[in-house]
């Protein structure tokens, strides 16, 4: 399970619509994977049937959701969700990819970059408290959150468009 | 390009958590509007959702320790046992004599502790596989009741009555839950101990529920025990921890013999259901997460007692001033029962696709 802990989560994540609690379905799709250890055929794809597994209790979760009353009233158009659910059928390679890239793309980040990174993803401070911590103002700090995002999705981007350009070669 | 640009800034605020009202909106029309922007948003939206999961530092490990007490046994035993049947075939499926191997009396003869392991996983693969067998108990046939009934301070103890909430100091709020719709919320407000002078580190309310007609009514195979409840922590950022959750006791006798018992017998249980978490806080609007315990149902249970709970997550004294801004809510009671099983659910056999 350590092995497959941040991919699995990470897919999960990637997918699981606002609202959902997508380590709740990670941890169900592993839960179940150990109660159906007995049906997966040694010699094939272990990765394969887990993320079939962990398709299965995310299509779960977004039923629950959907059951929910006020959940169309927080952030959750119909539109957007039905784009993150076309992109669960898509094979789970690419979004593997993306993590390790991801991983790769923080740790090349400048100090004060990977900062706000860390204040916003571990710590989950407030702008404000950010903004604080730093002397700026909670407007220049937005706008750094989003360059260094920027930064980042364009380093993932680059590494998998030389990843496809390889395979192509 | 305008139009651009005002995309990236509310794309942004959606990130941050600030996009509020026409600013919702606006977003949305965008997004009905244009296919492409839909897709860079799903885009941004995953790549969010990865930062956070790969840049949750010890969270990684958090996790696996948190799943693995969800699973049947030890993590000591977890890997060497699931090596060893792979290695001589026989696959780590669930043994139905296994399960109740889990089952652990505990404290006293009344109270039998449950393990939750591969337990819930089992009911969300019966409903996804080709099985629906299952047929679902729920609210009146349980005697369970909800917050609909109850206004105003939470009565105090343990009341020996199915149905009725009791515990620690706490309130039922009557909510709007939009569009007019009337609802209702419990308010945990301090915690109470049971012996004078010992401080207690969380706030509980409880209800008893009847499980015999689930008992009478079983179909042959498991019958899947689930309590859930929506929670919100609406308190400013600093101060302590603090974790909700809920918990399942199963018993074997009359609710006055439960009382009786609790909780000085119960606290000594090494193994309930339970699961508790620390919800992100928002002092401006509720901002709720469901969180669920499940079981199997244990063929003696004839009641049980579904608890909520605001906790100090370090254990530690859980002063006043920490409590009175956390939150319950919508909490459902049900016992799904299920039909022998019949085979392996088609769920992908592993190969290569």
């Amino acid at each position: 399970m350590k092995a497959y802990q941040r991919p699995v989560r990470g897919w999960v994540a990637a997918h699981c619509p606002p609202g959902g609690d997508a380590d709740e379905v990670a941890q169900k799709t592993f839960i179940a994977a150990y109660s159906r250890l007995g049906e997966f055929q040694e010699g094939t794809n272990l990765a394969a049937w887990i993320f079939t597994i962990a398709r299965y209790q995310l299509r779960t979760e977004v039923t629950r959701l959907r059951r929910l009353a006020d959940y169309h009233s927080r952030f959750a158009p119909d539109l957007v969700e039905r784009e993150l659910e076309r992109r669960v059928e898509e094979p789970e390679g690419e979004v593997c990819d993306r993590m390790r890239y991801l991983g790769d793309c923080l740790g090349a980040l400048g100090e004060s970059a990977r900062r706000f990174v860390e204040w916003r993803y571990r710590e989950e401070i407030s702008l404000e408290e950010m903004a604080g911590r730093t002397g700026r103002s909670v407007a220049a700090v937005k706008k750094q959150l989003w360059l260094v995002r920027q930064k980042l999705k364009e380093c993932v981007d680059l590494k998998l468009s030389v990843q496809g350009e390889g395979r192509l070669a | 390009m305008r139009e651009r640009a005002r995309f990236e800034e509310l794309l942004a605020l959606y990130l941050d958590e600030e996009l509020e009202g026409a600013e919702l909106a606006e977003l949305r029309g965008m997004l009905e509007a244009r296919p492409e922007l839909r897709k860079e948003w799903a885009q941004w939206f995953q790549f969010h959702r990865m930062l956070g999961v790969l840049h949750g530092g010890g969270r990684g490990d958090a996790f696996v320790r948190s799943t693995l007490e969800r699973l049947p046994i030890s993590d000591a035993e977890f890997s060497p046992r699931v090596v060893e049947r792979l290695r001589r075939g026989e696959g780590a499926g669930r043994k139905e004599r296994g399960v109740w191997g889990w089952v652990k009396r505990v404290a006293a003869p009344l109270v039998a502790g449950v393990l939750l392991g591969g337990l819930g996983a089992s009911v969300v693969w019966a409903y996804n596989g080709p099985r629906i067998t299952g047929r679902v108990l729920s609210e009146g046939e349980l005697g369970f009741q909800g917050f609909e009934e109850l206004r105003g301070e939470v009565p105090r103890g343990f009341r020996a009555e199915v149905g009725k909430w009791s515990g620690d100091p706490a309130q039922v709020l009557p909510v709007d839950l939009g569009g007019g719709k009337p609802g209702a919320v419990l308010r945990f407000l301090r915690t109470a101990s049971d012996q004078p002078g010992q401080p207690s580190n969380s706030c509980d309310v409880f209800q008893i529920v009847d499980l015999r007609k689930a008992q009478a009514e079983r179909m042959g195979g498991d019958s899947v025990v689930e309590f859930s409840a929506r929670f919100a922590d609406r308190r400013e950022p600093g101060g302590v921890r603090v974790e909700m959750g809920c918990q399942i006791y199963f018993f074997l006798e009359e609710p006055d013999a439960i009382v009786s018992i609790w909780p000085s017998q119960v606290q000594d249980v090494e193994s309930f259901v339970g699961i508790h978490k620390e919800i992100p806080r928002c002092a401006d609007a509720f901002r709720w997460k469901r969180i669920s315990a499940r079981a199997l149902l244990p063929p003696e249970a004839q009641y049980a007692v579904i608890q909520l709970s605001a906790m100090r997550s370090d254990g530690l004294p859980l002063e006043e001033k920490e409590l009175g801004q956390q939150y319950a809510d919508s909490p459902t009671f049900t016992v799904t029962s299920y039909g022998p099983r019949t085979g392996p659910v088609p769920v992908g056999n592993g190969r290569k696709r």
